[in-house]
């Protein structure tokens, strides 16, 4: 816990020194807000950084609440892959066939495994958003197929 | 009252109707179902409102607003779980109320405490917001950059358990401002050679990011394989949900007080629900006879907090349509969706188009009426609804985040922010930072910059306005105030703690309440 708070603290100074920095290129006018906040940035970095120390030297890391399981990172990246992925796809294929191919593989990574429900599902919400957003809102997807 | 009618007969349009309708629809259900809060609906459906003309379009995000915070108090009372986290502390006495058998009482007493500080805080919102806003007319730079600020203090209370934390989270929200041309000159900071990102982040696309994709990849850090039995076996029987004069007169000053704390806790940028639905339960309890019967079923730990958290409703819209700062996330959606439409801030908004404000008005006051019979009516196919899986709506979530924000502008790039701030968000989670400051600062950031140089041209350069000018140093002053008054008082209590360590406090019950604190 305040180890995890001592490299909030230093990214965070890393971070608003780096802001700073570009600032210094730009003029004075527009680097005056940039520079305030840069400085802002550094200082709560230190402030965080040095608590989490004190912290850390006079209580010792506490013990974690064990939890019932531990946080499966996998699958979070699944589904960020799963995001950048119907990025692109839905920009030069279409729009209905990789939300439909988004919401069932969601589904699934995140355990889901009731198919008779999931496919209908994915295949109404992916047909009616495309309906409703280029009938009633009119909006243009790009892609070869609809 | 010439506004009001004007109000009236923009919100007495067919489609508005409509919209206002199935916006309570919509919030009752994603109010009531764990882990999707009030405020990822509207984030999701702010893209929506855009093809809307701005009456329908707010009304609708209203009525999302408030039947999602009464929604919470459902699977509150039926499941012991709050569906908002503004209703945790429903479940204090709800959910022993629903194993007591008398699940209909709490419904009724639940449903009728949201309507009461509802129309409570929609009655306050309307006579206080156009007085503020009358006075903020006369406001200048110099006094816009001070209530900037005023906004930005704030941030120290909606940061949770670390104030350095909290704040470290409002400035990075006031860096992301930065990104984009300079307000003034037009020189472009920190735009990495990127054109999309030279009108700045786009905000819209931001929010859906930090409220929509982050509850489903918080859904895949703990995904476990179900196939669609949640919760329907477990759940009690309903019964009647009328729970007759005698009791509303008993419940009344109890009612009264709620909606009192939850407006006034609104109005306070940066309070929040959270603070307003304890302290309601926490003053109620210390208040009544029987408190001691608090926590094993007493229908007045119901309806204290669920009169409070619709009571903070409207209030959280004050500072917002008034001064055009937005006190907390939900606001802050509200005035994204207010850019979106193209549409002037603050008091102007007042003067250009009384007609939409008091649409807005009217709007609060019809949702929260037809909630009631629409939630008891719900409620026969509750146990349907609570036994959809989150696994299933995952899916769901993300086509509705990356088709809505991508039908703004019709811009890829839009989806590309989306996802990097639902990353930002999550990291966040897991480093325990708030994400509420960023949002607040986000939407802040360009106000108090542009404010404050424009105060300096006219001051060619100097300061002395920020002390010169009455309103200014006033507002300033109270700024200091809001910014130092969490710190001292965590000061004070960790202080009295130390010797007194058996004593539990409201923010220590606020604290309890669980990991997702911060979503509202």
């Amino acid at each position: 816990m305040h180890k995890k708070d001592m490299g909030v603290g230093a990214v965070s100074v890393l971070f608003g020194a780096w802001m700073f920095f570009m600032a210094t290129k730009l003029k004075s006018g527009p680097a005056f807000w940039p520079k305030i906040v840069a400085a802002g940035i550094v200082i709560l970095g230190v402030i965080i950084f040095v608590t989490a120390f004190v912290k850390l030297r006079t209580e010792g890391e506490p013990q974690e609440k064990k939890a019932k399981a531990p946080p499966q990172y996998g699958k979070v990246l699944i589904v960020l892959g799963i995001l950048i992925a119907y990025y692109f796809a839905f920009q030069y294929i279409g729009y209905t066939i990789p939300t439909f191919l988004m919401i069932a593989g969601t589904a699934f990574t995140l355990g889901y495994r009731n198919w008779k429900v999931m496919i209908p599902t994915a295949l109404a919400v992916s047909i009616c958003l495309y309906l409703a957003f280029t009938q009633l809102f009119n909006v243009r997807f790009p892609g070869v197929f609809f | 009252m010439q506004n009001i009618l004007l109000g009236l007969s923009a919100l007495m349009q067919p489609q508005t109707l409509l919209f206002l309708f199935i916006g309570t629809v919509v919030g009752l259900i994603i109010g009531a179902l764990p882990g999707l809060t009030g405020n990822m609906a509207i984030a999701l459906m702010v893209p929506v409102t855009f093809t809307m003309d701005p009456t329908t379009g707010l009304a609708f995000l209203t009525a999302i607003y408030c039947s999602s915070i009464f929604g919470g108090s459902i699977s509150a009372i039926l499941l012991g779980i709050p569906g908002t986290i503004s209703s945790f502390a429903t479940t204090l006495d709800g959910y022993p109320m629903a194993l007591q058998g008398k699940a209909g009482t709490a419904l009724g007493v639940s449903t009728l405490s949201s309507v009461f500080g509802g129309v409570f805080s929609a009655i306050v919102l309307m006579s206080l917001t156009s007085v503020l806003a009358e006075f903020a007319l006369t406001f200048g730079p110099a006094e816009y950059f001070a209530v900037a600020v005023l906004g930005l203090s704030c941030i120290a209370s909606i940061g949770g358990k670390s104030i350095s934390k909290g704040l470290l989270s409002g400035f990075i929200g006031l860096f992301i401002a930065c990104i984009g041309m300079d307000p003034q000159t037009g020189v472009k900071r920190y735009t990495f050679g990127n054109i999309n990102l030279l009108s700045g982040v786009e905000m819209v696309a931001a929010l859906i990011g930090l409220f929509g994709v982050i509850s489903v990849l918080k859904s895949a850090e703990k995904a476990k394989k179900a196939t669609g039995e949640r919760a329907e076996e477990k759940m009690p029987d309903v019964g009647s949900t009328w729970i007759g004069w005698k009791m509303c007169a008993q419940l009344l000053p109890t009612w009264l007080r709620g909606a009192v704390i939850g407006t006034v806790v609104g109005i306070i940028p940066g309070a929040g629900t959270n603070v307003a639905t304890f302290l309601a339960y926490d003053t109620e309890k210390k208040i009544s006879k029987d408190g001691d019967t608090f926590g094993k079923g007493n229908p007045k730990g119901v309806a204290a907090p669920e009169s409070a958290n619709n009571g903070v409703t409207g209030g959280s819209l004050v500072p917002l349509l008034a001064l055009g700062v937005p006190g907390n996330a939900t606001s802050a959606l509200f005035l994204s969706a207010l850019m979106l439409q193209g549409l002037a801030t603050g008091p102007v908004l007042f003067t250009d188009h009384a007609d939409i404000v008091y649409a807005l008005f009217l709007a609060f006051f019809i949702c929260n009426i037809i909630m009631a019979p629409l939630g008891l009516f719900l409620l026969r196919y509750m146990k349907k609804i609570l036994s959809v899986p989150e696994s299933l709506m995952g899916g769901i979530i993300l086509a509705f985040c990356v088709t809505g924000v991508f039908s703004i502008a019709t811009n890829p790039f839009d989806v590309i922010t989306v996802i990097v701030f639902g990353v930002l968000g999550y990291v966040f989670y897991k480093f325990d930072i708030p994400s509420a400051p960023l949002i607040v600062c986000l939407v802040l950031g360009s106000m108090a910059e542009r404010n404050l140089r424009q105060a300096l041209v006219a001051n060619s350069g100097s300061y002395s306005f920020l002390w010169t000018r009455p309103i200014t140093l006033m507002v300033l002053l109270i700024s200091l105030f809001s910014f130092f008054a969490p710190i001292i008082s965590k000061a004070v209590k960790s202080a009295r703690k130390r010797r007194q360590p058996n004593v539990v406090s409201v923010n220590d019950m606020v604290e309890g309440s669980g990991e997702e604190l911060d979503d509202d």
